[in-house]
């Protein structure tokens, strides 16, 4: 049995911020990531938006993590080289009434100390946006987008290059105290450690309940978005959120440009009842395709890619207004269990300044001493696309792999899908090579680059085609080998 | 900026540049050749030439050409010969990353980064399938989704079995080709939507279901739906069913393919990406050289100039004034 001091269950933005924060100590970290790669759940699907900290309600929870993760983000992208754009956003008031709508969140946005807001006019919010349709708009220009996936597996990675041990596609089976151990039961073997931290998102409530009998109930619900061809990145400049919907606890739809240059119409709000129901619906994307035109009046019809959905992890019925806090604590009756409940929006902002607030429970359970050999600057993949003739030349030359172009619609290179299956947390589905180098994420939707990857899986991973799989452990891509291929 | 002498670029110059070595682009290259253009040069990205023929290894191409009922593959040949007899320059597993109003190109390859200076330029790269996500077909993400033509190359090209139980959504004559290809090579379950609309659910391994709730549960192993139009599953009468394992592979093919410009996002000048976009809408059927060559032999009697083309077929007549601001680039494609 594998002993540590710290175990994470659940691989997303939350346990992969919390993994890289415990990297920088001499302790034995272990996360455990049911998917086939970490960000597998809301932290992939999801607006990737680094939120300013305007729409919680000031002293929550939710309101000091965001402006705090908020300020640290651009030192992190600077360390770990995930892309980051302060673009900022607009609030839209369409009438005079939702004008009061801007004045209170301003005024919320003044008493949690977010800089810089001024409500416009809706021709000076023209000048700079033309295709945007408003009366007036809130102004949030310390608002920004990343890519979510990249963030949470630049965390990982630098965690993992720092010793921290991720096992993924090990679900954690069972958990109980013993003396002052607890015993981690996975369908990966058993382990023990001291603290265990519960960030297993939507799967929070499971994990508490093989301890202890837990006070709060889950409710999913549903967020459903649209993702638009390049070809429309021009349409806007910033984001696009109209009046949060109240009764719900939600954003509402907005319009969210990409660091890529496809746009994002989402999410949509819908309460469901089991937690796995990712599916797309025919009457939400119509729906979203509505809401946003009456923003974007010009929003074409036929430009959709791809549409996803994330689930929030919600501790609030609809009935009772759908909002409530997270719930970041230490559980009373097991000492040395740490809780993350609730971590929906803007949990994505708030990742970093949640980690550093558990390390400061961790540092009340085992002693932490800094380790000397922690390396904060992760190498970053660059992609082919973005680099000068000179530098794709120097390259080509020293690796032909550079010269061979495998994703045409996002000009991803062979070399670069290798360097991507490589990746230190060992995560090798299709979908793990299309978040860390795009292959697959263009127009085509990987109907030219699937079949090169593949190649590519068997001749340099020796990877079986019967074992290679989309996204998670069930998710095969293929039966096998065709008639008279087969090896038996 | 990057100087430019710092690049090690390889020069060219050619009369005719061909992006896109398939049916298209061969035809192209071989028409220019026979009307008196001195260097022609295909650039195509694959490793093989005839695009996408090499994977259609059903018969029926070259009918109206030659007589014969030829393989895709055999049709390829036929023309990659005719190209190599008249010396025609291939470049092969390259592709163009940008070109520009002045004709540049600039395409790599593993031996690197090339700028290939033409007189005249032939787009003819030919089309890419539909997504689902294009047409709008909600519903879950699971593995085992591939578009016809994807599944296609997996099987002719690579040997690999997608699925062994097959969905297929569409008739057309992909969706025929590829149900009969997939019952060749040993699969169980082909179900075969005449026309679908619904959403679908998959999955897998355990169920198939429809938004009209139309479900499979675990074990169907044949089922054939007989021919004709219907607008959903319930409505379909269905032939016979008998118990299998699962449904792993959802092929679907949507007739309207799209026309495919290299990099559109990042390259190609605004003006022409408004081209080729309302054309893309207008090409429905993936294989045919003719037009082609009757287009490039008018072209190259007038000297490359595009606005004096004069072609018999409504189609292509109806494209061509709009390409009329965008001196000698030209558009070889497929048509119906």
């Amino acid at each position: 049995m594998k002993n540590f001091q710290v175990a994470v269950i659940g691989g997303g933005v939350i346990g992969s911020a919390i993994a890289r924060e415990l990297s920088k100590y001499k302790l034995d970290v272990a996360i455990f990531e049911m998917g086939s790669d970490v960000a597998s759940g809301a932290s992939k699907a999801n607006s990737g938006v680094i939120h300013s900290g305007i729409n919680s309600p000031t002293s929550s929870l939710k309101a000091r993590f965001c402006v705090e993760g908020n300020k640290m983000f651009q030192s992190l992208a600077n360390e770990l080289g995930f892309p980051l754009q302060w673009v900022g956003k607009y609030v839209i008031a369409k009438n005079e009434e939702e004008v009061r709508d801007l004045e209170r969140l301003k005024k919320v946005c003044m008493n949690n100390n977010v800089p810089g807001l001024e409500i416009k006019n809706g021709p000076d919010v023209k000048k700079k946006e033309p295709n945007v349709s408003c009366f007036k708009a809130l102004w949030v220009p310390t608002a920004g987008i990343t890519l979510p996936y990249e963030f949470t597996i630049a965390l990982a990675e630098n965690a993992a290059e720092n010793n921290v041990r991720f096992f993924l596609e090990t679900k954690v089976t069972d958990l109980k105290k013993q003396k002052n151990l607890f015993l981690i039961k996975t369908n990966n073997g058993d382990f023990q450690a001291e603290v265990v931290i519960n960030a297993a998102g939507l799967n929070c409530r499971e994990v508490v309940s093989m301890i202890e009998e837990p006070d709060f109930q889950v409710y999913p619900c549903r967020g459903e978005y649209l993702v638009l061809d390049k070809n429309y990145s021009s349409l806007i400049n910033s984001m696009m959120y109209p009046v949060p919907v109240n009764e719900l606890g939600v954003l509402g739809v907005h319009i969210t440009p990409t660091i890529e240059g496809n746009i994002l119409l989402g999410p949509s709000a819908e309460f469901i009842d089991d937690p796995y129901d990712k599916r797309t619906t025919k009457e939400t994307m119509n729906n979203l395709f509505q809401e946003a035109k009456e923003i974007i009046p010009s929003l074409p019809d036929k430009a959709v890619i791809n549409a996803y959905s994330g689930i929030r992890c919600k501790l609030s019925p609809p009935e009772s207004g759908g909002w409530a806090d997270y719930r970041i604590e230490e559980s009373k009756n097991v000492p040395g269990f740490i809780n993350l409940l609730g971590i929906e929006s803007p949990g994505l902002t708030a990742a970093p300044a949640i980690a550093k607030e558990i390390i400061k429970m961790i540092s009340h359970l085992i002693e932490l001493k800094k380790k000397n050999s922690f390396k904060s600057r992760r190498h970053r993949r660059k992609r082919f696309s973005e680099m000068s003739a000179e530098e794709q030349s120097n390259l080509i030359k020293k690796d032909e792999r550079w010269g061979r172009i495998v994703c045409r619609c996002e000009h991803v290179t062979e070399a670069e899908v290798i360097e991507a299956l490589s990746n230190p947390l060992g995560a090798r589905v299709l979908s793990s090579v299309k978040y860390r180098c795009r292959a697959g994420m263009g127009r085509c939707q990987g109907g030219f680059c699937t079949q090169h990857i593949v190649r590519i899986m068997e001749e340099h991973f020796n990877m079986d085609v019967a074992d290679m799989r989309l996204k998670s452990p069930n998710s095969n891509l293929f039966y096998g080998k065709t008639r008279g291929n087969q090896s038996d | 900026m990057v100087k430019p002498e710092v690049i090690k670029v390889i020069d060219y110059m050619v009369d005719v540049a061909i992006i896109g070595g398939g049916p298209a682009g061969l035809a192209a290259a071989v028409s220019a050749h026979e009307h008196g253009a001195k260097s022609v040069l295909v650039i195509d990205r694959n490793s093989w030439l005839g695009g996408i023929l090499p994977q259609c290894i059903h018969d029926g191409f070259g009918v109206e050409e030659t007589g014969a009922s030829m393989t895709g593959p055999e049709y390829a040949e036929m023309y990659i010969e005719m190209a190599e007899k008249q010396g025609i320059d291939i470049m092969k597993e390259t592709m163009v990353l940008q070109f520009d109003k002045k004709r540049e190109i600039v395409a790599v390859n593993k031996k690197g980064l090339h700028k290939i200076k033409a007189s005249a330029i032939v787009l003819a790269m030919g089309c890419r399938e539909k997504t689902r996500w294009n047409v709008m077909i909600p519903g879950d993400r699971p593995s085992g989704i591939y578009t016809a033509g994807v599944a296609q190359a997996f099987i002719n090209l690579y040997n690999i079995m997608p699925g062994r139980n097959v969905i297929i959504l569409g008739s057309g004559d992909v969706g025929l080709i590829m149900a009969r290809r997939l019952k060749f090579e040993g699969a169980f379950l082909i179900i075969v939507c005449p026309d679908f609309t619904g959403a679908f659910t998959a999955v897998t391994p355990t169920s198939f279901r429809t938004e009209n709730n139309f479900s499979f549960g675990t074990g169907f192993e044949l089922l054939t739906l007989a021919s004709g139009h219907s607008p959903s599953f319930t409505s379909t009468e269905v032939v016979s069913i008998r118990l299998g394992s699962r449904a792993s592979l959802l092929a679907y093919s949507i007739p309207l393919l799209h026309l495919f410009p290299p990099t559109i996002s990042n390259c190609i000048p605004s003006v022409l990406t408004s081209i080729l976009q309302p054309i893309g809408q207008m090409i429905q059927v993936i294989f045919l050289s003719a037009i082609t060559k009757h287009y490039l032999q008018v072209l190259c009697r007038r000297r490359y100039i595009m606005w004096n083309i004069n072609i018999n077929s409504n189609h292509i007549s109806r494209i061509y004034p709009r390409q009329s601001f965008l001196q000698n680039f030209f558009i070889a494609c497929n048509h119906m």
